[in-house]
């Protein structure tokens, strides 16, 4: 054996006889720069200023200065509180949803998944009408005085914000469980509660990292909430802001970014890397037989209480939303009115949303193409380094929102200049070109690209490779194979991640906060607007305005898919083996 | 039938040379096809035969396009493929899982490769309908490939390669997901529609009964190496090795307690009697050997007289272990001095049928013996 494989050997090094398809290198590199572009350029320039001299001390004072410890020790706690209780919110409901038997189940599914949609402040604003210093609640009802402001408060919006992450992850998870297991389980003796403890628990323990880790990243990621109910409790993200806008300090808030750049990222690659690659219930393939829902009052009774408590603080916060915007001060003076929505609706308002809603049209398909491509090459086309490109085509999900803020800050505020020549002019800030809409849009797209990416992925995969094979058999080359062959089948996975694009569009500040212009006007940063000067109203009005947008605009292309793909399972009826 | 015209031009000569592969897994190299030479003539069936893992679908691969060799050459009618990308290589391919689009319909899938040829309408149209009516698929052409049967969908599939009237057609297996009839079927339309139109055929299976039904020639293969290249015939009577005998077929291999050549033959001393028997090139340097019998060329007898030495079983005796009645046919086992042996008697008449513990006589006629380097 040994003579073959140093023949081969010798003959290894002939790499110039593979057969390259040039279309490929194409849109390889094609792909690569865009992304150079949109966060790989960006991200540079903050890790060149908070490693500068400047930024460097602010980096090393994290561990010496105490206000700085602080801050990071905030962070943590933040994330980890959130992770936690956010995992436990989300797996419940699940639980309920998939094992219990109750009626309205679908009422409670959409429940489940609204904050998904809801602009950041929704549930921040609507918290502090109904349980602030003067709320609803807390002094309407019963007379206290409490401050909501700070860590309790943060951590009850961002778990309200964030646990559709966890339950949606469970709920897959819990539906893919293979109901023979508990079936077998009861059938070797294993009462209900024992099979759960000792069978469908340790199946989902994969599932709890990586919600735990997911909601970490978003908790400590996220600006909006901060900002509002924060208080006194500063985090890392709302301390970068305030160095960049407050303290026009470049190289603080890069240094800042970078602290929380390192654990974000560190933790996106944990959970998606290995975690994900760690889970056995994905793997099981279609269950068998039907799923025994538990019925029993015992468990039921408790379950069911819990889920319809959620519930209701669910409805509760975004009645709040709507009564607000209907109201002249709700809670205080609750005459009902439609100035909130004659003011939102005239001037600065009205060119938001417009603006807000075209940019964010534009960037959706970019994001969904790009997402698209760069699963393609991932599972079909590279055969190394397809672990580096999906991980940079994921960054824009990785790093949280006020770094790549930052980053586009310092990257596209300016015009590129190296020696005497411009190299791009300024595509952000005041003196952009388009109102500084180009960097908007960047950064919608580059935020969008990995949900397009994922479905993507999650789909080809499902393809037999070798319809890609038969297609270049047939003389198709790789464009030729993507367009005809692949597109179209991944096509219901393109449309959901557009769905997912736009409202994520729609509803991200944290990164836009840092580019928006006088002449670009970008609905999430009115918002915050608003709730900063106390205009509460405003601020429901908006919302409600930008949850009826995005309602509608994901209607409308769901029903474009659903109505395309009716005409393709009618052809497919009838007859079939 | 358009599709039935023969290829005029001496076209589909494959040559592969040294070709190797080699994958870099996680304990360093393997290599999965190790320097084969393989030289087709036109229009010639060749089928690559072989246990899982013997290197058979990654030289198919390798001459399609979907792998880059590691080094060696891949030429067809002289001209070299190796650097070629698939969609350039002028071959079309059947798929195990017959790889049909599922977005298309029947007609649409077969037109795919004929689309990207930018023909004109009238002879794309003349060229689907041709491979519609010669697969038989009139009826369905509408239909999408989730609405068809498996053979059906095989049938498009190979429509589909065919229209495109390549130089060679490559087949990965194409029927291993029919059931057993379907795939004799499907055996018999597929040689038909190649010799009808004289294309060369590259095709890989482990199912020797594909392989020697098919083929012009065939190619047994086993952990990245050729073992034998050959008619079905010579495969099956002539084996090069012990592995080629054992995979092909069902073997009997015969302890010989002698072994001398003279004159191109082997006068072997097996079962008790000395035969001459043809034999393998190697088995003369050979130290040790063994004896092909195939299970049907096995000749067996009630004992007449009981054995003088007790029960003990010499010379052409043998004492029946086991006995299966197919119907057909009677398989025995029996325990020889050579070894146990494998005897299946067809058209069994019902008087002489055998059963355990019957004291047998074995025998086979010398030009049915093969002998091989063990």
């Amino acid at each position: 054996m040994t003579a073959p494989a140093t023949a081969a050997g010798n003959s290894r090094p002939r790499t110039r006889r593979k057969a390259v398809d040039p279309t490929t290198v194409g849109v390889v590199i094609l792909v690569v720069g865009i992304l150079a572009l949109l966060i790989i350029y960006p991200l540079s320039t903050v890790f060149v200023q908070a490693l500068g001299p400047v930024g460097w001390e602010i980096v090393t004072s994290m561990i010496t200065n105490p206000v700085n410890r602080t801050i990071v020790g905030n962070t943590f706690l933040l994330g980890l509180l959130v992770g936690v209780i956010g995992t436990a919110l989300g797996f419940l409901l699940a639980y309920v949803q998939v094992m219990v038997r109750f009626k309205g189940k679908k009422i409670m599914h959409l429940l489940c998944l609204l904050p998904v949609v809801s602009p950041p402040f929704a549930v921040a604003t609507a918290v502090i009408t109904l349980l602030g210093r003067r709320g609803i609640v807390t002094y309407g009802l019963f007379g206290w005085e409490t401050n909501i402001y700070g860590l309790p408060g943060l951590v009850l919006v961002l778990v309200l914000s964030f646990f559709p992450v966890a339950y949606m992850n469970f709920k897959g998870m819990l539906e893919n469980l293979d109901p023979a297991l508990d079936d077998a389980a009861a059938n070797l003796g294993a009462s209900r509660w024992r099979a759960f403890w000792r069978v469908t628990l340790p199946m989902l323990v994969p599932g709890f990292a990586a919600s735990f880790l997911l909601l970490f990243v978003e908790a400590i990621a996220d600006l909006a909430n901060p900002l509002v109910i924060g208080g006194d409790f500063t985090v890392l993200a709302s301390r970068a802001f305030i160095a960049i806008t407050g303290e026009y300090d470049v190289a603080a808030g890069s240094a800042y970014s970078l602290v929380l750049l390192m654990p974000a990222v560190l933790v996106f690659l944990v959970q998606q890397y290995w975690v994900a690659r760690k889970s056995t219930v994905t793997v099981t393939g279609k269950p068998a037989g039907a799923r025994r829902q538990l019925t029993h009052a015992s468990g039921r009774v408790p379950l069911l209480a819990f889920a319809v408590v959620v519930g209701l603080v669910v409805v509760g916060i975004y009645a709040t939303v709507l009564a607000g915007a209907f109201t002249s001060i709700l809670g205080i003076n609750n005459t009902f009115t439609l100035d909130n929505f004659r003011y939102v609706l005239s001037g600065i308002g009205n060119e938001a949303i417009a603006d807000t809603t075209v940019l964010a049209l534009i960037a959706t398909p970019v994001a969904g193409l790009l997402g698209m491509l760069i699963a393609w090459l991932v599972v079909r086309k590279l055969k190394r380094g397809n672990g580096l490109l999906d991980f940079l085509g994921m960054l824009g999900l990785a790093v949280p929102g006020t770094v790549i803020g930052i980053g586009y800050a310092i990257a596209f505020n300016n015009p590129l200049i190296i020696g005497n020549r411009m190299f791009l002019p300024a595509l952000g800030g005041g003196s952009a070109l388009f109102g500084g809409a180009i960097a908007i849009v960047m950064v919608y797209v580059i935020r969008s690209v990995p949900s397009g990416q994922r479905s993507g992925i999650a789909s080809l995969k499902q393809i037999d490779p070798s319809i890609d094979e038969a297609a270049a058999s047939l003389g198709a080359d790789s464009v030729t194979t993507f367009r005809k062959v692949t597109l179209p089948l991944i096509r219901p996975a393109f449309l959901s991640g557009l769905i997912y694009a736009f409202a994520r569009s729609m509803t991200t500040l944290s990164p836009i906060i840092f580019i928006t212009t006088p002449q670009t006007r970008i609905m999430t940063k009115q918002i915050l607007a608003e709730v900063d000067a106390g205009r509460f109203g405003n601020a429901f009005a908006f919302c409600t305005l930008l949850l009826i947008i995005v309602v509608a605009v994901m209607g409308l292309m769901s029903l474009l898919v659903h109505g395309r793909s009716d005409v393709r399972t009618a052809t497919n009826l009838g007859g079939g083996a | 039938m358009t599709i039935a015209q023969t290829r005029t031009a001496d076209t589909g000569r494959i040559e592969i040379s040294q070709l190797v592969k080699e994958f870099i897994g996680r304990d360093g190299p393997t290599t999965a096809v190790d320097h084969v030479d393989l030289h087709t003539e036109p229009g010639e069936f060749i089928t690559l035969l072989g246990p899982s893992g013997c290197g058979k679908t990654t030289t198919l691969r390798m001459v399609a396009g979907f792998e880059h060799p590691t080094s060696g050459d891949i030429r067809l009618d002289g001209d070299d493929m190796t650097r070629l990308t698939p969609d350039k290589r002028p071959m079309s391919m059947v798929f195990q899982s017959y790889a049909l689009f599922p977005h298309l319909s029947v007609r649409d899938n077969i037109a795919f490769g004929l689309k990207l040829q930018r023909l004109n309408a009238k002879d794309m149209n003349d060229a689907i309908e041709g491979a519609l009516v010669s697969m038989d698929l009139v009826k369905l052409a509408d239909r999408a490939p989730n609405q068809l049967s498996g053979g059906q969908q095989q049938r498009v599939a190979l429509a589909r390669a065919m229209v495109m009237r390549p130089k060679v057609l490559l087949f990965d297996e194409p029927l291993s997901n029919l059931d057993a009839k379907l795939r004799v079927q499907m055996r018999t339309e597929i040689r038909g529609l190649q010799q009808r139109l004289g294309i060369t055929a590259l095709y890989v299976t482990h199912d020797q009964d594909e392989a020697m039904s098919l083929s012009d020639r065939i190619v047994v293969m086993n952990k990245g190496r050729i073992e034998q290249m050959g008619t079905p015939d010579e495969i099956y009577r002539r084996p090069a090795t012990v592995f080629v005998a054992d995979f092909i077929g069902s073997a009997n291999f015969l302890e010989p307690s002698a072994v001398s050549f003279a004159g191109g033959v082997a006068n072997v001393r097996v079962l008790g009697s000395e035969r001459p028997l043809p034999y393998a090139p190697g088995a003369e340097q050979a130290e040790t050997h063994s004896v092909l019998v195939r299970p049907e060329s096995v000749h067996v007898q009630r004992a007449r007289e009981v054995p003088t030495e007790g029960d003990a079983v010499v010379g052409g005796r043998g004492r029946v272990l086991r006995a299966v009645f197919y119907g057909a046919v009677v398989e025995y086992e029996i325990d020889t001095n050579a070894g146990t042996i494998v005897a299946v008697v067809a058209d069994p008449d019902p008087s002489a049928i055998l059963h355990e513990g019957d004291l047998v006589e074995v025998d086979f006629p010398p030009s049915r013996g093969w002998l091989l380097p063990a």
